[in-house]
């Protein structure tokens, strides 16, 4: 996809993530899918691509020319080894509609974009679930072109909806995945941690390796605006007098506490948790996943 | 109390006062609605932040409210009105101002004195006064006068009046004043009664003892002038030791000084008496006093120029017979009030003791007459129990062997302060020894009878009173035991013969031998139990006898001591005298202490002392304005002089509290100025800004609670 007509997926975009081709790779691969290696023994007969050598792997796959070539070691995998699912969840509820410049669900869109380039470049299989307090869509693992651009269209066409339920996103999702692989789960997180995690376990236990990425707009983690002002409640409309002034250290207090709850839970069930500004480049999203 | 508004016109402006209500109000009503993700979580801290804010914010609206009403009130100019004063704007008044003139209103503060203020307070209530308002002014001193016997409208005359007004050197007689000015307005018309009085309030004369009688229907309204201390130092009393000295003997004179302010000071005394200047230096502790004392010898009276100008020097004798009496004076250095600097006392010298001597039996007035006649101080006149006249002058009248006659002359004199001896004889009823005393005194029905002893049993004589002046000279031991003598003879008297005596000596068994009977009521009587003939007793023989009866005769109070011609006057009073000769009025003049004639008058005063039978008549001077020395001349010099000193207690300047006052009348104004403020009415405007600024800070504290709380997580 050298040119792509997409709003999520600029031509600038594709370049820099080619950056990526190597690494990406890695990350896709090695990151992302690099636990979840098929321990099936024998080797397929697909030649797929090289990916580098980790500890336990079979030498009999080495690939010795590119080690003469470059110093490094590097296995043949086949089919069968690389065939791993990204499922990526989109909070797609209406409290992902706030942001002034951006709103939340574009920034997630575009990183979504991304992810999803990325992960059908290296012949990976990408799932896209849309969901707010119910899933609105569900597109189930696809690698081809043909099944990138239907993403793409996806979330072009994707409005904030209603309110927000993780936890019965999830629970509903389950079904859904078949494949073992990869969750990764965009939102705003503004919902129950321990209820986001009674619904992640199931995920857990079954060998999914699962990503949050928390994503707030600089509003929302200082309040903006001056004097008395009626906040009105995007996903439940309801309404509160708020002194942000006077409220703006406790709430920040407040939302401190919440991250840090979602960090410590993430810790605890080894669970990737990135936190992320909406006024930062999604590419840092990328950054983090590499460190 | 009352408000009125000097700038109604400006009332529209209180409306800015519902500024901050209506702010509050609309910015509660509707705010900015504002889109968020998710309120959950201010949810929670909006509750919490909601309960801090609210008493906050209503804080602050209060205050702002506040502070906006007191800067728009400050604009219309409120005058604060007594009730009573608003109504007298429509009713007619009278009012009597009662203006201190007391000695005290003479201190001088910030430029001008007390009474000057006074007067500035006096002619702003009158200039304060409307057609209808009739007034009057009573000058409070120790008479207090009034300009007009009763209110009137002659407001011009009144305030020419104060004009020439001067302080007085007098206490101010507040009870006096008071019942004055309300009299003066029992008799008023109806409408308005009001008594104003202008003084500084000094301690001294506002005692709480003081009453202030005073109808509801009088309103009395004090206005303070003066502030609360001034410092003063003054000479308050003048005395000599001896009090009454003989001829010869040496004297010292004190003068007590006393500081009335707070810390010590260091003053300069001076001493004078005719050519006689004496000075020294000491210090006075605060609120305290001291005393200087100067010491004079006989040569003294050497020294007085006579007080006709003539610069001869007098023998002693003819000089004294001139000049009975010697005046001296204290004096300090100046300070801010200097009335009371001076102090003059009056030294009255005898050139001999007169002693008479009745003989109703020899027994013992030969021995006294024998012991007496050796001292040339001693003039000694025999009386024959006939002869005896109240009006002859003795300073002591020894009665040998009393048998009762003669009692209301004896009496007399003893009530002219003439110091009795008296013997009595045996059978004398003792009832009639007791009168000499009070009439009450004389209830017992016994008579003294005599007893003997024997010469191996004598009766023996002791000592009872060892401190009295008797006996210093013996004190000693040096000469002897002067009780030490045998008597076989004497009279049996009762222990207690009067109800106040001192048993100077006694016998072993009690008898008196030797009595002061009549203290409580100042007779000095003496009774004398001693028997001095040489059957008798051999009291007589020894060689104390002699210098017993010298010490007997110096040591008893000498006549006079409460002299009441020698007593202080005041400022205000009239001087007396009482001439023991003849004269006709163009024969006196009365000089006063610049040397200028006064008027007096010829009356026939009864002063407590017999007048003489040939000269019944008193002079009484006018009302003597200042202090000094004074006195009376005749054609062959000095009859009497008199001291008039200032009144001690217009000495000490503090003041009493009006707040004390409260009770007894309106609160009253301090500072200058207040009558304009009690007619015109108080000036808010001040209150409202000192109230606008703490209101300022207060909002200011306040906004700063409500940040830092607010921040509290």
């Amino acid at each position: 996809m050298g040119k792509s007509r997409f709003k999520f997926l600029k031509p600038e975009d594709i370049r820099k993530l080619s950056n990526y081709e190597f690494a990406p790779k890695y990350v896709v691969e090695g990151y992302l899918a690099g636990r979840h290696r098929s321990r099936q023994q024998g080797v397929s007969s697909e030649f797929r691509d090289y990916r580098a050598y980790v500890p336990g792997d079979d030498i009999s796959t080495i690939d010795w020319k590119i080690f003469a070539r470059t110093d490094r070691y590097y296995v043949r995998t086949f089919e069968q080894e690389t065939n791993t699912a990204c499922y990526i969840l989109l909070d797609s509820s209406a409290s992902m509609g706030f942001g002034e410049k951006i709103s939340k669900l574009e920034y997630c869109s575009f990183f979504a974009a991304a992810l999803s380039y990325l992960v059908t470049k290296s012949d990976n299989l990408v799932s896209l679930e849309l969901f707010d307090d119910k899933i609105r869509s569900f597109h189930p693992p696809g690698s081809t072109k043909a099944h990138l651009n239907n993403l793409m269209h996806v979330l072009e066409s994707n409005t904030p909806g209603n309110r927000t339920s993780l936890s019965q996103a999830l629970k509903k999702s389950a079904p859904l995945f078949k494949r073992k692989g990869s969750i990764v789960l965009v939102s705003d997180f503004f919902d129950n941690p321990a209820e986001i995690f009674a619904a992640l376990s199931q995920y857990l236990h079954r060998g999914f390796k699962v990503y949050l990425f928390h994503i707030l707009d600089p509003d929302e983690i200082k309040l903006a605006p001056k004097g008395l002002n009626l906040f009105i409640d995007m996903e439940t409309g309801l309404r509160l007098p708020v002194h942000p002034e006077s409220a703006n250290k406790l709430y920040r207090a407040s939302l401190d506490l919440h991250i840090s709850s979602l960090r410590k839970m993430s810790i605890r069930r080894q669970v990737e948790y990135v936190t992320a500004r909406t006024d930062t480049h999604y590419y840092t999203l990328f950054d983090r996943l590499t460190k | 109390m009352s408000v009125l508004l000097a700038n109604p016109a400006l009332l529209p402006l209180l409306a800015i006062a519902a500024l901050p209500v209506l702010l509050h109000l609309f910015s509660l009503t509707k705010p900015k609605t504002y889109r968020f993700s998710s309120i959950e979580l201010l949810e929670k801290i909006a509750k919490k932040t909601r309960r801090i804010r609210k008493p906050q914010d209503i804080l602050l609206l209060i205050t702002r409210t506040l502070l906006l009403a007191a800067l728009a009130f400050m604009f219309l100019q409120p005058l604060l009105f007594s009730d009573r004063r608003l109504s007298s704007m429509t009713t007619s008044r009278d009012i009597v101002i009662i203006l201190d003139t007391s000695a005290s209103m003479a201190y001088l503060e910030r430029g001008q004195t007390r009474f000057a203020s006074a007067c500035a307070e006096a002619s702003e209530l009158l200039r304060s006064l409307s057609l209808m308002d009739k007034s009057n002014i009573i000058y409070m001193k120790s008479r207090p006068e009034a300009i007009f016997p009763e209110t009137g409208s002659n407001v011009a005359y009144m305030r020419e009046n104060l004009r020439r007004a001067s302080v007085s050197s007098e206490n101010g007689n507040v009870e006096a004043a008071i019942r004055m000015a309300v009299e003066m307005l029992s008799d008023t018309r109806e409408g308005i009664k009001e008594i104003c009085v202008i003084s500084d309030f000094q301690k001294t004369q506002w005692k709480d003892s003081v009453k202030l009688d005073i109808p509801d229907s009088i309103i009395l309204t004090f206005i303070k002038v003066g502030g609360e201390t001034g410092g003063n130092q003054a000479v308050t009393r003048v005395s000599t030791s001896p009090s009454f000295p003989l001829l010869g003997e040496d004297i010292s004179f004190h003068g007590e000084l006393r500081n009335f302010s707070p810390s010590p000071e260091r003053v300069n005394v001076f001493f004078r008496s005719g050519e006689v200047h004496e000075s020294t230096s000491l210090v006075i502790p605060a609120w305290g006093s001291a005393t200087a004392t100067f010491s004079a010898g006989g040569g003294i009276f050497e020294r007085h120029e006579s007080v006709s100008g003539a610069d001869d020097i007098v023998a002693e004798g003819r000089w004294l017979r001139q000049n009975p009496v010697i005046p001296y004076e204290f004096s300090i250095g100046e300070d801010s009030f200097f009335e009371d600097n001076r102090r003059w006392g009056l030294l009255k010298v005898a050139e001999r003791l007169r002693v008479g001597i009745v003989e109703y039996s020899p027994d013992p007035a030969e021995s006294w007459r024998r012991s007496l006649s050796l001292f040339p101080w001693i003039e000694l006149t025999a009386e024959h129990p006939g002869s005896i006249s109240p009006n002859e002058e003795y300073d002591f009248l020894l009665l040998s062997g009393w048998d009762g006659s003669n009692l209301p002359e004896i009496k007399r004199l003893l009530i002219m302060g003439v110091a009795v001896v008296c013997a009595p004889a045996a059978g004398l009823p003792l009832s009639s020894l007791q009168s000499l005393v009070s009439p009450g005194e004389g209830e017992s029905t016994a008579t003294v009878l005599e007893e003997n002893s024997t010469n191996q049993n004598p009766f023996r004589m002791k000592i009872i009173n060892d401190k009295h002046k008797l006996f210093s000279l013996f004190s000693s031991g040096e000469h002897g035991d002067p009780v030490g003598a045998l008597v076989l003879s004497r009279l049996r008297l009762p222990e207690r013969i009067f109800s106040s005596q001192d048993m100077i000596i006694s016998y072993s068994d009690g008898v008196p031998a030797l009595l002061h009977g009549g203290l409580a009521e100042n007779r000095k009587l003496f009774v004398w139990n001693i028997p001095l003939a040489s059957t008798r007793s051999n009291f007589a023989r020894r060689v104390q006898f002699v210098p017993f009866m010298a010490e007997f005769i110096l040591s008893a109070p000498l006549p006079g001591e409460d002299l009441s011609h020698l007593a202080d006057y005041f400022p205000g009073e009239s001087i007396l005298c009482t001439p023991n000769f003849p004269f006709s009025a163009g024969d006196i003049e009365l000089i006063g202490s610049e040397q200028t004639p006064l008027s007096f008058s010829i009356s026939k005063l009864n002063t407590g002392i017999a007048p003489s039978a040939i000269a019944p008549l008193s002079l009484v001077s006018s009302p003597i304005s200042r202090t000094g020395v004074y006195s009376w001349i005749s054609g062959n010099g000095l009859i009497s002089s008199n001291v008039v000193n200032f009144p001690i207690q217009e000495s000490d300047f503090r003041s009493i509290a009006i707040s004390t006052l409260g009770k007894r009348g309106t609160p009253a104004l301090a500072g200058a100025g207040n009558v304009s403020s009690m007619r015109n009415g108080k000036m808010l405007w001040p209150w409202l800004l000192a109230f606008a600024v703490i209101l300022l800070l207060a909002e200011g504290l306040l906004t700063l609670w409500a940040g830092k709380m607010s921040q509290t997580p």
